[in-house]
Protein backbone atom coordinates (compact mmCIF):
# COMPACT_ATOMS: atom_id res chain seq x y z
CA UNK A 1 0.00 0.00 0.00
CA UNK A 2 0.97 3.73 -1.05
CA UNK A 3 1.96 5.28 2.40
CA UNK A 4 1.31 8.62 1.82
CA UNK A 5 -2.37 8.82 0.39
CA UNK A 6 -3.61 5.07 1.73
CA UNK A 7 -4.29 4.14 -2.16
CA UNK A 8 -4.25 0.20 -2.83
CA UNK A 9 -1.49 0.15 -5.25
CA UNK A 10 1.61 -2.17 -3.97
CA UNK A 11 4.62 -1.67 -5.63
CA UNK A 12 5.70 -5.92 -5.48
CA UNK A 13 8.67 -7.46 -6.77
CA UNK A 14 8.88 -11.59 -8.54
CA UNK A 15 11.99 -13.34 -7.27
CA UNK A 16 12.62 -16.42 -9.69
CA UNK A 17 14.47 -18.61 -7.24
CA UNK A 18 14.72 -22.46 -8.91
CA UNK A 19 16.40 -23.55 -5.50
CA UNK A 20 15.92 -27.06 -3.82
CA UNK A 21 14.10 -26.59 -0.65
CA UNK A 22 16.61 -29.19 0.92
CA UNK A 23 19.58 -27.47 -0.60
CA UNK A 24 20.80 -26.55 2.42
CA UNK A 25 20.61 -30.13 3.60
CA UNK A 26 22.12 -30.76 0.10
CA UNK A 27 25.18 -28.39 0.89
CA UNK A 28 26.00 -29.97 4.57
CA UNK A 29 25.81 -33.36 3.26
CA UNK A 30 28.64 -32.30 0.72
CA UNK A 31 30.45 -31.06 3.32
CA UNK A 32 30.24 -34.14 5.66
CA UNK A 33 31.01 -36.51 2.72
CA UNK A 34 34.21 -34.24 2.12
CA UNK A 35 35.27 -34.53 5.82
CA UNK A 36 34.76 -37.94 6.37
CA UNK A 37 36.52 -38.48 4.04
CA UNK A 38 39.60 -35.79 5.05
CA UNK A 39 39.45 -38.01 8.49
CA UNK A 40 39.58 -41.37 6.52
CA UNK A 41 35.95 -42.76 8.22
CA UNK A 42 33.58 -44.74 6.37
CA UNK A 43 29.82 -43.84 7.05
CA UNK A 44 26.94 -46.37 6.71
CA UNK A 45 23.37 -44.89 7.44
CA UNK A 46 21.16 -47.57 8.78
CA UNK A 47 17.26 -47.15 7.51
CA UNK A 48 14.52 -49.09 8.43
CA UNK A 49 10.84 -48.88 10.67
CA UNK A 50 11.18 -49.02 14.53
CA UNK A 51 11.89 -52.52 15.57
CA UNK A 52 13.77 -54.11 12.86
CA UNK A 53 16.51 -54.82 14.66
CA UNK A 54 18.96 -52.10 13.98
CA UNK A 55 20.87 -51.85 16.88
CA UNK A 56 20.84 -55.35 17.83
CA UNK A 57 22.68 -55.76 14.58
CA UNK A 58 25.18 -53.22 15.47
CA UNK A 59 25.79 -55.16 19.05
CA UNK A 60 26.58 -57.93 16.64
CA UNK A 61 28.74 -56.03 14.35
CA UNK A 62 30.82 -54.46 17.09
CA UNK A 63 30.91 -57.59 19.24
CA UNK A 64 32.57 -59.17 16.53
CA UNK A 65 34.29 -56.61 14.58
CA UNK A 66 35.56 -54.01 17.02
CA UNK A 67 38.52 -55.60 17.64
CA UNK A 68 39.81 -55.75 13.97
CA UNK A 69 37.90 -52.27 12.34
CA UNK A 70 37.42 -49.49 15.49
CA UNK A 71 34.26 -48.07 15.49
CA UNK A 72 31.76 -45.55 15.99
CA UNK A 73 28.11 -44.97 16.40
CA UNK A 74 25.93 -42.15 16.73
CA UNK A 75 22.23 -42.79 17.15
CA UNK A 76 19.09 -41.08 16.28
CA UNK A 77 15.60 -41.21 18.13
CA UNK A 78 13.44 -39.09 19.32
CA UNK A 79 14.01 -39.30 23.16
CA UNK A 80 15.65 -41.30 25.85
CA UNK A 81 19.36 -42.75 25.41
CA UNK A 82 18.84 -46.21 25.38
CA UNK A 83 20.26 -47.34 22.32
CA UNK A 84 23.05 -45.60 23.25
CA UNK A 85 23.59 -46.92 26.46
CA UNK A 86 23.60 -50.09 24.69
CA UNK A 87 26.14 -49.06 22.31
CA UNK A 88 28.16 -48.02 24.98
CA UNK A 89 27.84 -51.06 26.97
CA UNK A 90 29.60 -53.27 23.69
CA UNK A 91 32.91 -50.84 24.61
CA UNK A 92 32.58 -48.59 21.36
CA UNK A 93 32.52 -44.53 21.15
CA UNK A 94 28.79 -43.50 20.59
CA UNK A 95 26.95 -40.22 20.44
CA UNK A 96 23.08 -40.07 21.16
CA UNK A 97 21.28 -37.06 18.85
CA UNK A 98 17.72 -37.10 20.08
CA UNK A 99 15.45 -35.51 17.65
CA UNK A 100 12.65 -34.23 20.01
CA UNK A 101 9.81 -35.02 17.73
CA UNK A 102 11.90 -35.00 14.08
CA UNK A 103 11.64 -38.19 11.77
CA UNK A 104 14.45 -38.30 10.52
CA UNK A 105 18.04 -37.23 11.08
CA UNK A 106 19.68 -34.75 8.97
CA UNK A 107 22.91 -33.63 7.61
CA UNK A 108 23.67 -30.46 10.02
CA UNK A 109 22.43 -33.03 13.19
CA UNK A 110 25.04 -35.41 11.69
CA UNK A 111 27.56 -33.26 11.32
CA UNK A 112 27.80 -31.70 15.14
CA UNK A 113 27.57 -35.66 16.19
CA UNK A 114 30.42 -36.13 14.59
CA UNK A 115 32.67 -33.11 15.71
CA UNK A 116 31.67 -34.63 19.36
CA UNK A 117 32.90 -38.10 18.49
CA UNK A 118 35.71 -36.83 16.75
CA UNK A 119 38.31 -37.11 19.56
CA UNK A 120 37.84 -40.66 19.40
CA UNK A 121 40.21 -43.31 16.98
CA UNK A 122 37.44 -44.68 14.38
CA UNK A 123 37.69 -45.63 10.54
CA UNK A 124 33.85 -46.79 10.29
CA UNK A 125 30.67 -45.23 11.54
CA UNK A 126 27.64 -46.32 12.22
CA UNK A 127 25.03 -43.43 11.97
CA UNK A 128 21.13 -45.43 13.06
CA UNK A 129 18.68 -43.03 11.46
CA UNK A 130 15.13 -42.61 13.71
CA UNK A 131 12.86 -45.52 13.07
CA UNK A 132 10.96 -45.14 10.21
CA UNK A 133 11.18 -46.26 6.71
CA UNK A 134 9.81 -43.37 4.83
CA UNK A 135 11.30 -39.72 5.98
CA UNK A 136 14.77 -40.64 6.19
CA UNK A 137 15.21 -41.74 2.81
CA UNK A 138 15.14 -37.81 1.83
CA UNK A 139 17.69 -36.82 3.76
CA UNK A 140 21.38 -37.14 2.49
CA UNK A 141 23.38 -37.31 5.48
CA UNK A 142 27.18 -37.39 3.45
CA UNK A 143 27.36 -41.62 4.04
CA UNK A 144 28.66 -43.81 1.60
CA UNK A 145 26.90 -46.18 2.63
CA UNK A 146 23.21 -46.82 2.72
CA UNK A 147 21.53 -50.03 4.13
CA UNK A 148 17.67 -50.52 4.36
CA UNK A 149 16.68 -53.32 7.26
CA UNK A 150 13.31 -55.25 7.06
CA UNK A 151 12.56 -57.65 9.84
CA UNK A 152 10.61 -61.12 9.08
CA UNK A 153 7.74 -60.10 11.30
CA UNK A 154 6.75 -56.68 9.12
CA UNK A 155 5.86 -58.69 6.20
CA UNK A 156 7.02 -59.75 2.45
CA UNK A 157 5.89 -56.20 0.98
CA UNK A 158 7.28 -53.79 2.00
CA UNK A 159 9.93 -52.99 -1.27
CA UNK A 160 6.69 -53.03 -2.90
CA UNK A 161 4.91 -50.69 -0.53
CA UNK A 162 7.92 -48.38 0.43
CA UNK A 163 10.14 -48.60 -3.42
CA UNK A 164 11.56 -44.95 -2.64
CA UNK A 165 13.30 -46.33 0.15
CA UNK A 166 14.99 -49.29 -1.74
CA UNK A 167 16.06 -47.50 -4.61
CA UNK A 168 18.15 -44.96 -2.84
CA UNK A 169 20.04 -47.75 -0.41
CA UNK A 170 22.93 -49.47 -1.76
CA UNK A 171 22.17 -52.86 0.64
CA UNK A 172 18.94 -54.11 1.95
CA UNK A 173 19.29 -56.82 5.08
CA UNK A 174 16.40 -59.03 6.03
CA UNK A 175 16.38 -59.82 9.84
CA UNK A 176 15.31 -61.98 12.31
CA UNK A 177 15.42 -64.93 9.77
CA UNK A 178 15.67 -66.84 12.79
CA UNK A 179 12.00 -66.33 12.78
CA UNK A 180 11.04 -67.43 9.01
CA UNK A 181 9.46 -71.06 10.02
CA UNK A 182 6.54 -68.89 11.59
CA UNK A 183 5.68 -66.29 8.75
CA UNK A 184 5.12 -66.43 5.15
CA UNK A 185 7.95 -64.62 3.97
CA UNK A 186 9.95 -65.79 1.42
CA UNK A 187 13.15 -64.38 1.53
CA UNK A 188 13.95 -65.11 -1.91
CA UNK A 189 11.10 -63.52 -3.65
CA UNK A 190 11.43 -60.53 -1.40
CA UNK A 191 14.91 -60.02 -2.23
CA UNK A 192 13.92 -60.34 -5.89
CA UNK A 193 11.20 -57.45 -5.68
CA UNK A 194 13.92 -55.63 -3.92
CA UNK A 195 16.07 -55.71 -6.86
CA UNK A 196 13.85 -55.54 -9.68
CA UNK A 197 13.09 -52.29 -8.24
CA UNK A 198 17.04 -51.22 -7.45
CA UNK A 199 19.35 -53.91 -9.65
CA UNK A 200 22.36 -52.39 -7.53
CA UNK A 201 21.37 -53.57 -4.00
CA UNK A 202 23.46 -56.34 -2.14
CA UNK A 203 21.15 -58.46 -0.47
CA UNK A 204 21.54 -60.13 3.09
CA UNK A 205 19.24 -62.59 4.73
CA UNK A 206 20.43 -62.13 8.90
CA UNK A 207 19.48 -63.01 12.24
CA UNK A 208 21.61 -62.32 15.17
CA UNK A 209 20.27 -64.88 16.98
CA UNK A 210 21.89 -67.80 14.38
CA UNK A 211 25.44 -66.23 14.06
CA UNK A 212 26.74 -68.21 11.08
CA UNK A 213 23.97 -66.05 9.34
CA UNK A 214 26.04 -62.74 9.97
CA UNK A 215 29.54 -63.89 8.42
CA UNK A 216 28.91 -62.89 5.09
CA UNK A 217 27.84 -59.14 6.55
CA UNK A 218 31.39 -58.93 8.17
CA UNK A 219 32.87 -59.81 5.60
CA UNK A 220 30.99 -57.45 3.24
CA UNK A 221 31.65 -55.14 5.64
CA UNK A 222 35.28 -55.99 6.25
CA UNK A 223 35.90 -55.29 2.14
CA UNK A 224 34.47 -52.26 1.90
CA UNK A 225 37.16 -50.92 4.11
CA UNK A 226 39.53 -52.30 2.54
CA UNK A 227 38.55 -50.49 0.12
CA UNK A 228 38.15 -47.45 2.22
CA UNK B 1 6.30 -36.69 6.27
CA UNK B 2 8.15 -34.17 7.53
CA UNK B 3 5.94 -31.07 5.44
CA UNK B 4 6.19 -29.05 8.77
CA UNK B 5 10.19 -28.94 8.54
CA UNK B 6 10.14 -28.26 5.27
CA UNK B 7 7.94 -25.59 5.30
CA UNK B 8 10.29 -24.26 8.24
CA UNK B 9 13.07 -24.77 5.82
CA UNK B 10 11.30 -22.91 2.98
CA UNK B 11 10.14 -20.06 5.35
CA UNK B 12 13.72 -19.71 6.62
CA UNK B 13 14.85 -19.11 3.00
CA UNK B 14 11.99 -16.59 2.51
CA UNK B 15 12.86 -14.57 5.42
CA UNK B 16 16.45 -14.31 4.59
CA UNK B 17 15.45 -12.82 1.22
CA UNK B 18 12.75 -10.55 1.86
CA UNK B 19 15.37 -8.81 4.58
CA UNK B 20 17.99 -8.83 1.34
CA UNK B 21 15.02 -7.47 -0.90
CA UNK B 22 13.94 -5.14 1.78
CA UNK B 23 10.59 -6.74 1.98
CA UNK B 24 7.49 -5.70 4.03
CA UNK B 25 5.60 -9.13 3.17
CA UNK B 26 5.25 -11.95 0.79
CA UNK B 27 2.32 -11.74 -1.90
CA UNK B 28 3.23 -15.65 -3.40
CA UNK B 29 4.88 -18.19 -3.00
CA UNK B 30 5.46 -20.80 -5.81
CA UNK B 31 6.78 -24.46 -5.32
CA UNK B 32 7.35 -27.26 -7.53
CA UNK B 33 6.62 -30.53 -5.83
CA UNK B 34 7.48 -34.03 -7.18
CA UNK B 35 5.31 -36.94 -7.38
CA UNK B 36 7.43 -38.87 -6.04
CA UNK B 37 9.17 -36.32 -3.40
CA UNK B 38 7.66 -37.71 -0.38
CA UNK B 39 5.85 -34.52 -0.15
CA UNK B 40 2.02 -34.88 0.25
CA UNK B 41 0.59 -31.40 -1.20
CA UNK B 42 -2.34 -31.17 1.57
CA UNK B 43 0.18 -31.54 4.46
CA UNK B 44 2.57 -29.22 2.80
CA UNK B 45 -0.52 -26.22 2.33
CA UNK B 46 -2.07 -27.48 5.79
CA UNK B 47 1.72 -26.48 7.76
CA UNK B 48 1.97 -23.71 5.76
CA UNK B 49 -0.96 -22.21 6.72
CA UNK B 50 -0.18 -23.24 10.26
CA UNK B 51 3.57 -21.18 10.05
CA UNK B 52 1.40 -17.94 8.58
CA UNK B 53 -0.62 -17.65 11.11
CA UNK B 54 2.48 -17.16 13.50
CA UNK B 55 4.52 -14.57 11.35
CA UNK B 56 3.02 -11.34 9.71
CA UNK B 57 6.10 -11.77 6.93
CA UNK B 58 3.61 -14.46 5.71
CA UNK B 59 -0.03 -13.15 6.67
CA UNK B 60 -1.28 -12.72 3.27
CA UNK B 61 0.94 -14.89 1.08
CA UNK B 62 -0.93 -16.95 -1.82
CA UNK B 63 1.04 -20.63 -1.67
CA UNK B 64 0.84 -22.02 -5.45
CA UNK B 65 1.90 -25.65 -6.12
CA UNK B 66 2.90 -26.89 -9.15
CA UNK B 67 2.85 -30.87 -9.52
CA UNK B 68 6.22 -33.07 -11.48
CA UNK B 69 5.09 -36.61 -12.69
CA UNK B 70 7.40 -39.11 -11.99
CA UNK B 71 9.07 -39.54 -15.14
CA UNK B 72 11.60 -42.39 -15.91
CA UNK B 73 13.48 -44.32 -18.48
CA UNK B 74 14.46 -47.69 -19.63
CA UNK B 75 17.93 -48.46 -18.92
CA UNK B 76 16.97 -51.11 -21.84
CA UNK B 77 15.11 -49.59 -24.36
CA UNK B 78 15.90 -45.65 -23.51
CA UNK B 79 12.18 -44.61 -23.74
CA UNK B 80 10.77 -42.61 -22.04
CA UNK B 81 7.74 -43.34 -19.42
CA UNK B 82 5.08 -42.01 -17.07
CA UNK B 83 3.87 -45.01 -15.77
CA UNK B 84 5.24 -46.40 -12.65
CA UNK B 85 9.13 -46.49 -12.13
CA UNK B 86 8.70 -49.64 -10.00
CA UNK B 87 7.29 -51.74 -12.49
CA UNK B 88 8.52 -52.48 -15.45
CA UNK B 89 9.52 -50.85 -18.57
CA UNK B 90 5.95 -50.76 -20.93
CA UNK B 91 7.78 -50.79 -24.01
CA UNK B 92 10.14 -53.39 -23.76
CA UNK B 93 8.46 -55.75 -20.96
CA UNK B 94 12.03 -55.34 -19.00
CA UNK B 95 13.33 -54.08 -15.31
CA UNK B 96 14.87 -50.93 -14.57
CA UNK B 97 13.30 -47.80 -14.87
CA UNK B 98 15.52 -45.03 -13.85
CA UNK B 99 13.86 -41.71 -12.04
CA UNK B 100 14.21 -38.89 -14.43
CA UNK B 101 12.09 -36.47 -13.16
CA UNK B 102 9.62 -36.14 -10.00
CA UNK B 103 11.49 -36.27 -7.20
CA UNK B 104 11.41 -32.14 -7.33
CA UNK B 105 10.82 -30.14 -4.39
CA UNK B 106 11.59 -26.70 -5.18
CA UNK B 107 10.90 -23.06 -4.42
CA UNK B 108 10.30 -21.79 -7.72
CA UNK B 109 9.04 -18.71 -7.20
CA UNK B 110 8.95 -15.51 -4.36
CA UNK B 111 6.62 -12.51 -4.70
CA UNK B 112 7.92 -9.55 -2.13
CA UNK B 113 5.58 -6.57 -1.15
CA UNK B 114 7.96 -3.79 -0.91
Amino acid sequence: MCEHCGCESKQTKEVELERQILAANQEIAKKNRELFRRKGVTVVNLISGPGSGKTSLLEATIEALKDEIPMAVIEGDLETERDAERIRAKGVPVYQVTTGGACHLDALMVHRAFHQLEENEFRLLFVENVGNLVCPSAFDLGEDLRVVLVSVPEGPDKPEKYPVSFVKADVFCITKADLLPYFDFDPQKVMAAATKINPRLRCFVLSIKQKETLEPWFAFLKELMKKG
Amino acid sequence: MHEASLVLAMCEEIVRLAKQEGAKGVSSITVRIGELSGVEKEAFRFAFEVYQKGDPLFEKAELRIETVPAKSRCRHCWKETLSSPFGPCPFCGQWGLELVSGEELDLVRVEFVL
